[in-house]
């Protein structure tokens, strides 16, 4: 999958991927590819920007360890980040089902 | 840090590259542990050393891409002063009191001149001002480099600004060569001014001034340099004092932005 076509829906799929637990870097990486089958190959070095701007925006939070004489930053999410999961993850449903009923000529149900 | 040399060289490269980054030394541990960790792992599955160490550095990718979305949305970051843009700073200032005492100076030389003609004093007075527009073009040269090093990436517009202070402080020392250096610090102030409000990493109003009064003052020094060779025409401070002033100003305004760290504005970053 080109990088592209992630524009937008990064910050998601990261926050989705914390939800099940605080995660170092790497792991969140590990992650991201395990749970795509690998369609998600990103490099790995563009995806510590995304997690620092979520950290700036404080849907994520993060400590310093130390692991094996090297520090470590795990990452996790904020009560912020849950909303803002659940609210991305309810638009992208809309969405998909709108990109559905249109790929497949059915009408959206209309709303008032 | 990491031990391993290509871990080493690439992370070094990137430290050169993300500057912007106030949590520059975080960055670079957080990134030395991913590197790690991957080789570690690669190793772990039959791998050479060499080898993980290679394809780990691979997978972290290309060194200008990651660089670019690492300081992407943090320009305003990019505002951390380093001891050189703090000695930067105090140039810049001495820059301002040295077009002060220019214009003092050469608005006494002026004034004398009115009352008694060119005398010994008049003539001091002008040349005490000629040195002080001397030492505010070597300091121009210091302010120059210090912005550049500030905003990280040199790029053209940079080395034209360097390039341009560096030769219009040497042409300055002759002064008949007013013709040469005053253009060279126009062109040296446009550029700065231009990349830097391209950039929109430092406040737009003193680079706009920067870049101005330095045009403005060496379009007023070259017909003050006419007016000084030719009997006809009477020396005008006019456009100089526009200039001066101009240039003092922005000079003390650059002055606490490089010594200054930069507020970093919440929601500054953008999406990738």
């Amino acid at each position: 999958m080109r990088g592209e076509s992630l524009k937008g829906h990064m910050d998601m799929l990261l926050l989705g991927v914390l939800a099940d637990g605080s995660k170092h870097g790497y792991s969140v990486i590990q992650e991201l590819k395990n749970r795509s089958g690998g369609a998600l190959d990103l490099p790995e070095g563009t995806v510590y920007p995304a997690l620092h701007r979520l950290h700036d925006q404080k849907l994520v939070s993060s400590t310093w360890s130390v692991v094996d004489g090297r520090r470590r930053r795990t990452y996790a999410l904020t009560k912020r980040g849950h909303r803002a999961l659940d609210e991305h993850w309810r638009e992208w449903r809309e969405f998909s089902e709108v990109v559905r009923h249109v790929m497949g000529g059915e009408p959206w149900p209309a709303t008032h | 840090m990491a031990s391993h040399p290509l871990i080493n060289t690439y992370l070094q490269q990137l430290e050169h590259r993300i500057q912007a980054r106030r949590d520059l030394p975080d960055v670079l541990d957080e990134l030395a542990d991913h590197l790690a960790e991957t080789s570690a792992r690669l190793q772990a599955s039959g791998m050479s050393q060499h080898e993980a160490v290679k394809m780990a550095v691979e997978a972290l990718g290309n060194i200008d891409v990651v660089a670019e979305h690492l300081t992407c949305g943090f320009e305003r970051q990019f505002a951390v002063p380093t001891r050189y843009t703090r000695f930067g700073g105090w140039v810049a200032g001495a820059s301002g009191l040295a077009w002060l005492v220019m214009l003092a100076a050469w608005w006494t030389s002026l004034r004398l001149e009115h009352l008694s003609g060119w005398t010994v004093t008049s003539e001091t007075a002008y040349i005490v001002g000629a040195v002080a527009l001397w030492a505010g073009v070597l300091c121009n040269t210091v302010v120059v480099t210090a912005l550049r090093r500030r905003l990280g990436a040199i790029g053209w517009a940079g080395i034209v600004a360097v390039i341009g202070a560096a030769a219009a402080t040497i042409a300055s020392v002759f002064g008949w060569l007013v013709v040469v250096w005053t253009p060279l610090l126009a062109v040296s102030a446009i550029a700065t001014g231009v990349s830097c409000i391209h950039n929109e990493r430092v406040p737009r109003a003193p680079l706009l001034t920067f870049g101005a009064s330095w045009t403005t003052s060496a379009a007023a020094l070259l017909i003050d340099r006419a007016a000084v060779v030719t009997i006809s025409m009477q020396r005008d401070m006019t456009w100089l004092t526009l200039g001066g002033t101009m240039a003092i100003v922005s000079c003390l305004v650059i002055s606490r932005w490089l010594r200054r760290e930069y507020p970093v504005p919440p929601g500054v970053a953008s999406h990738a």
